[in-house]
């Protein structure tokens, strides 16, 4: 049995996502609560679904930090700044999942970051990889390997499905994934910079839309 | 929304009649210009009062003079209103002004004899002198200007000569003075327009970036409201077992997935009677959860997201070849779920159809039918290529790419 833990300000997207985890017997959500602050107590949870925008807009990059320090931490967020999200992943965060993705999907990234994973949902591979090519100079973080495999992952393949494509093991795709997150931690404040700088500047058209 | 609901700071919409900023700068140019023609008209006539007052007991023919004097009032002032009412007058008003000077000259001459050529007399220089002023704000080209000061110049030279019977050099000095009156005024007015048009196109474009980010901000501000307070709870409705029927489930996520892009684009609604690449695949999402697909459609962060540079005719290709790789997950896939997903990369657009579903194995099966004529026929009408990937029980990737003409390649590019 997980224990889990929702940390949103929209209660009726807390009850929503309850509601897709009690659908596993496996999951319990212990709490359910609109800040950090407002949890019980960290010990003994194995995963804290957090919101990455609490107070409407600042990223909760922070909170993210403070709670993967006790606990694995998956970000849930609706829409999101990209590099808000790079933030989080920065922050400590074990993955980053979307309000609208399917609910199976759901409840498999939650057990994958229980296990101690990390869960690349396709959202926020294409998120690395627009950042990876963005990047000044042309450098790069990643190898032509797993920037391959971040864009199959951003198209809604499998690990497997990736594999088979880029013609290697599944089991290779998995370790593409830690390296990419390995990198992700490993980013430092100036990267950061420039991703938010990057992806803001494309972002200029009023698309960044609001957050949630 | 009313405006007792607005927000204190809320951005307040663009009036539509400041839709094209009236170019302030230049009128005001135009109507400087007016006065300066009064004013230097006003002086010319000085000097020709001046001349009558001195002139009077000299014993010429002091009708006439008063006559022409009178006459070249009437055309200075005529000029000088036609100006200030109407607003600057065509090339037409500097060649008749022109006109006017040299038979002002000619008559002058006429009127006076010999050696009273050189004084107050002869009252059409000074006045033909100050009011060429006029053609340097009245002709367009700098030839014309030049022409113009060359021909008064080459008139009073004439009336000199004819008049005083010294040697033509004798009238050169004077005769210069008109070369250098009418290009410098022409120079100054036309710098004097050119800024006047600088400016106003720089506050036209400021005002044009205030509107569209007014508008901007009012949309994010509405979009912001439509997350926060509608589209979380049809999100939730859409998941889960809260609405108890599947279809209604599958209608409700639909629409909320056309709701969050539309929100996450800031609210725009695509015009035309085109739809655009993105707004066609989300049509054809919301299309086949009718049919019992779920279908995510997604793109890629900015810029890779512009697909704005897509011809129509790629468009409703793709969008054909889309609409039957998404019937061909309905009838060989066994699944229900599939995944769009479309990006401009290196000047080509790419769209792909992945589906978790049961797969199949290319070699042993001909092609699926459906997929080669109807899938590859599109694609290949606009140049572009299919690849599909499949292997039993793991799923299917339909990929389309098809390379963007030149000047359609998007900002997408420039990395």
């Amino acid at each position: 049995m997980l224990r889990l833990a929702i940390v949103d300000d929209h209660p009726v997207a807390r009850r929503g996502l309850a509601a897709i985890l009690a659908e596993d017997a496996d999951l319990e959500v212990v709490a359910s609560v609109a800040a950090p602050a407002a949890l019980p107590g960290l010990d003994g949870l194995d995963v804290v679904l957090c919101d990455l925008y609490l107070d409407g807009d600042r990223p909760a990059v922070a909170a993210v930090r403070e709670l993967s320090r006790v606990t694995r931490v998956l970000v849930v967020s609706a829409a999101s700044r990209p590099a808000d999200v790079l933030a989080c992943m920065a922050a400590g965060a074990a993955g980053y999942a979307t309000k609208d993705m399917e609910e199976d999907a759901l409840r498999a990234a939650v057990r994958e970051v229980a296990a101690g994973g990390f869960h690349l949902s396709p959202q926020l591979a294409a998120i690395v990889g627009a950042a990876e090519r963005s990047r000044p100079g042309g450098g790069t973080a990643l190898t032509a390997r797993e920037r391959e495999a971040l864009d199959w992952i951003a198209r809604g393949m499998t690990h497997a499905q990736a594999a088979r494509r880029m013609g290697v093991a599944p089991s290779t795709v998995d370790t593409y994934v830690k390296r990419i997150r390995a990198r992700l931690r490993l980013g430092n404040k100036a990267e950061l910079v420039w991703f938010a700088r990057n992806l803001a500047e494309g972002d200029a058209g009023g698309r960044g839309g609001p957050t949630g | 929304m009313d405006a007792a609901a607005r927000p204190a700071d809320a951005p307040v919409p663009a009036r539509p009649g400041e839709a094209a900023y009236p170019g302030e700068a230049a009128a005001r140019v135009v109507r400087m210009e007016a006065w300066s023609l009064l004013a230097t008209r006003s002086a010319a006539l000085l000097n020709v009062a001046v001349a009558l007052g001195t002139g009077a007991g000299g014993g010429q023919l002091f009708g006439p003079a008063v006559l022409l004097a009178a006459a070249l009032a009437a055309e200075s002032m005529l000029l000088a209103g036609w100006a200030l009412r109407r607003g600057r007058p065509g090339p037409w008003a500097g060649w008749t002004d022109l006109a006017a000077g040299c038979a002002a000259l000619a008559a002058n001459a006429a009127l006076v004899a010999g050696a009273d050529v050189h004084t107050w007399g002869f009252f059409a220089y000074p006045y033909t002198l100050v009011g060429s002023c006029a053609l340097g704000l009245l002709l367009p080209r700098a030839w014309q200007v030049a022409a113009g000061a060359v021909t008064l110049a080459l008139a009073y030279g004439a009336a000199d000569h004819l008049s005083s019977g010294q040697p033509l050099w004798n009238a050169v000095p004077n005769a210069a003075s008109y070369l250098g009156i009418a290009p410098v005024v022409w120079v100054v007015a036309r710098w004097l327009r050119r800024m006047a048009a600088d400016l106003d196109a720089s506050r036209a474009a400021a005002l044009d970036l205030a509107r569209r980010r007014a508008v901007a901000a009012e949309r994010e501000r509405q979009a912001r409201m439509l997350h926060d307070r509608v589209l979380q709870t049809l999100e939730t409705l859409g998941g889960g077992t809260w609405v108890a029927d599947a279809w209604m489930r599958d209608q409700v996520r639909a629409e909320a997935a056309w709701l969050r892009w539309l929100v996450e684009r800031g609210g725009a609604v695509p015009d035309g009677e085109v739809p655009d690449l993105a707004s066609g695949l989300q049509a054809l999402a919301r299309d086949r959860a009718r049919d019992g697909l779920r279908v995510a459609v997604r793109f890629p962060p900015p810029p890779h997201d512009d697909l704005s540079g897509v011809p129509d005719a790629v468009a409703d290709a793709l969008l054909g070849a889309c609409r039957e790789a998404l019937t061909n997950v309905i009838k060989h896939a066994g699944t229900d779920r599939a995944v769009l997903w479309a990006a401009v990369e290196d000047g080509t657009v790419v769209v792909t159809v992945v589906d978790q579903g049961r797969g199949f194995d290319p070699a042993a099966r001909p092609r699926g039918l459906g997929l080669s004529r109807s899938v590859e026929g599109r694609v290949a009408d606009v140049g572009g290529t299919v690849r599909v990937d499949a292997a039993p029980g793991a799923g299917t990737c339909v990929e389309l790419r098809v390379l963007l003409p030149e000047p359609a390649r998007g900002a997408a590019d420039l990395h």
